[in-house]
């Protein structure tokens, strides 16, 4: 395979106001082939968005490597776009200025940005929303709007915590939809991080599964489901079986309580 | 059956909404009615145990003492008819008036932007912060009437003692709350901006500052009704000359001094009825800025640091 995100050995350790070391991650090795679409997931606990924050250059790890494009991953960088569990879009802005945001911030040409800007709140199906305030967007919305501000810089790799963790159960399968549908238009490589076992078969071209204390990967499983998959994919006999067989590898671990 | 269960809840409900739900539903219309209520029983209490002006005035005399006072030269003196418009500016309340509002908005201005400025100034460097808060928190701590002769000392007998002490007392909300707003930012923001290497100045005035504006504009809401006491404090320590002309010593807090002089209960209703107006008007500037500014902001109050 040919690796365009790589992680080797990753280990992640935090020392507690009480002194104790705490392994976060332990062990951590896999790549991420580009355009792929790799889900995370994983209890609470388990270290998983201390992975995102790492690969987003967030947050420095205590030992391993992990690069991006055959470059270290020491900080933050342009070519990569996060998309975190709330929407975290800034009230004083209406959706567009929030997409805008990062050309804004890396100071990149008003005159290209604006345009791919309507694009993107086109692919969301937020036009007509351009002027209205996070107050007056509903939650699906905002976070439509989050994760077109990750793409305004067009970024290769998209990595995503929890992005629809609150939303309700119905509003998130539209969300996952639209999601793969962006993903199949933007061809972006996508780490996916989640609690939910279908969403992440659903999602994913690869599952990573996490089992906490200390985090570590307890498996990476393949779905080889044919795209673009609908909501009916989740009655299908392989789709069944494979979140099974991830419901079994977290229960067998002890860590799902 | 749920329909008869809600029949037993409200029978009333049928024939339209009740006196009290249409009360309910314009608490303004609320408000009238009850204000009406309490004068008339406030009149008819002082009157019928006869109670002195002097303990307890009637609502009757202070609207007579505050017609007389904006409307006829000469307060607490003889009345002397209506009077042209320059005589009225220097001889009835609003001589007064426009004294203490004038000391308590300049005040207002300086104490709460020198607060702001102040709080930014401390979240910009760690060193100011730490060498210079526990000089203010224990400047905070003392009572500001025992400065007040201080700033009278210093600053002269005129309106800038009052106006500096109207900006003492109004300094602190501000400080307080611009350095609790530019701290309020979430760390999921925080994040948000690092992830696309923002530079300490977008980061201020992109995400913190703008963060911050709720808690700021609850530190101006608070600090005008300060400013408005520092104010009348500061007239009270000691009176100055009239600014624009007119006889003797001008402010509402000397009038209010000068009434309690002369035991004149009933004057002294009339200045804490216009007090209070203007503490409401100027409390209700700042909410109608605020209002304008935060248009983006979920109602909420934050307020600390009073």
């Amino acid at each position: 395979m040919n690796a365009y995100i790589s992680v080797t050995n990753l280990e992640k350790e935090y020392v507690t106001a009480s002194r104790e070391i705490v392994h976060a991650l332990t062990d951590i090795n896999f790549e991420i082939a580009e355009g792929e679409f790799v889900s995370v997931v994983g209890p609470s606990g388990c270290g998983k968005s201390t992975l995102l924050k790492i690969l987003g250059g967030l947050l420095a790890k205590t030992s391993g490597a992990c690069s991006l494009k055959d470059t270290p991953i020491d900080g933050p960088r342009n070519d990569v776009g996060i998309v975190f569990q709330d929407p975290v879009l800034l009230l004083w802005r209406n959706v567009l200025q929030n997409t805008m945001l990062p050309a804004e911030i890396l100071g990149l040409d008003a005159k290209q940005t604006l345009p791919r800007a309507h694009d993107l709140i086109q692919l969301v199906g937020l036009d007509g929303f351009e002027d209205k305030y996070p107050h007056e967007l509903s939650g699906g919305m905002r976070q439509r709007n989050a994760i077109i501000r990750a793409l305004i810089h067009d970024p290769n790799v998209l990595l995503m915590d929890e992005p629809f963790g609150a939303l309700d159960a119905m509003t998130r399968e539209q969300m996952n939809l639209e999601l793969q549908r962006i993903w199949l238009e933007s061809k972006k490589t996508v780490f996916f991080i989640t609690h939910s076992i279908p969403e992440a078969v659903f999602l994913g071209d690869r599952v990573i599964v996490m089992t906490p204390r200390p985090g570590r990967i307890s498996e990476i499983i393949t779905v080889d489901i044919p795209r673009p998959r609908s909501l009916s994919t989740m009655g299908d006999e392989m789709f069944v079986e494979l979140t099974q067989r991830i419901r079994n590898l977290l229960y067998v671990e002890g860590s799902l309580d | 059956m749920a329909t008869t269960d809600r029949k037993n809840e409200a029978p009333k409900a049928a024939g339209g909404p009740t006196l009290s739900e249409t009360l309910l539903q314009r608490p303004y219309l609320l408000f009238a009615v009850s204000f009406v209520v309490l004068i008339i029983v406030w009149e008819w209490t002082v009157t019928y145990f006869e109670v002195d002006d002097f303990i307890f005035p009637a609502p009757s005399g202070v609207a007579t003492a505050l017609l007389r006072g904006l409307f006829f030269y000469d307060v607490g003196g003889e009345v002397e008819g209506a009077a042209d418009f320059m005589g009225l500016m220097k001889t009835s309340f609003y001589n007064h008036i426009s004294h203490t509002l004038f000391e308590a908005v300049m005040g207002f201005f300086m104490g709460s932007f020198i607060g702001l400025g102040l709080g930014l100034a401390f979240m910009q460097s760690k060193w100011v912060e730490a060498i210079i808060m526990p000089y203010v928190v224990a400047f905070q701590t003392l009572p500001k009437l025992a400065i007040a002769p201080l700033f009278i000392i210093w600053f002269g007998y005129e309106v800038k003692s009052k106006i500096f002490l109207a900006g003492l007392v109004a300094f602190f909300p501000l400080l307080v709350n611009t350095m609790v707003g530019l701290k309020s930012a979430a760390s999921d923001q925080i994040d948000l901006m690092r992830s696309l290497s923002a530079s300490r100045w977008q980061m201020f005035w992109k995400m913190q500052f703008p963060n911050a504006l709720p808690f700021i504009f609850a530190g101006f809401e608070i600090a005008v009704v300060f400013s408005l006491l520092g104010a009348i404090l500061g007239e009270f320590v000691g009176a100055g000359q009239c600014m624009w002309g007119g006889r003797g010593q001008c402010g509402l807090g000397i009038l209010l001094m000068q009434m309690s002089f002369s035991s004149d209960t009933t004057g002294t209703f009339a200045i804490l009825v216009i007090l209070s107006c203007m503490g409401l008007g100027m409390h209700q500037v700042v909410r109608f800025v605020k209002k304008k500014v935060l248009f983006w902001a979920p109602e909420t109050d934050k307020t600390m640091g009073a």
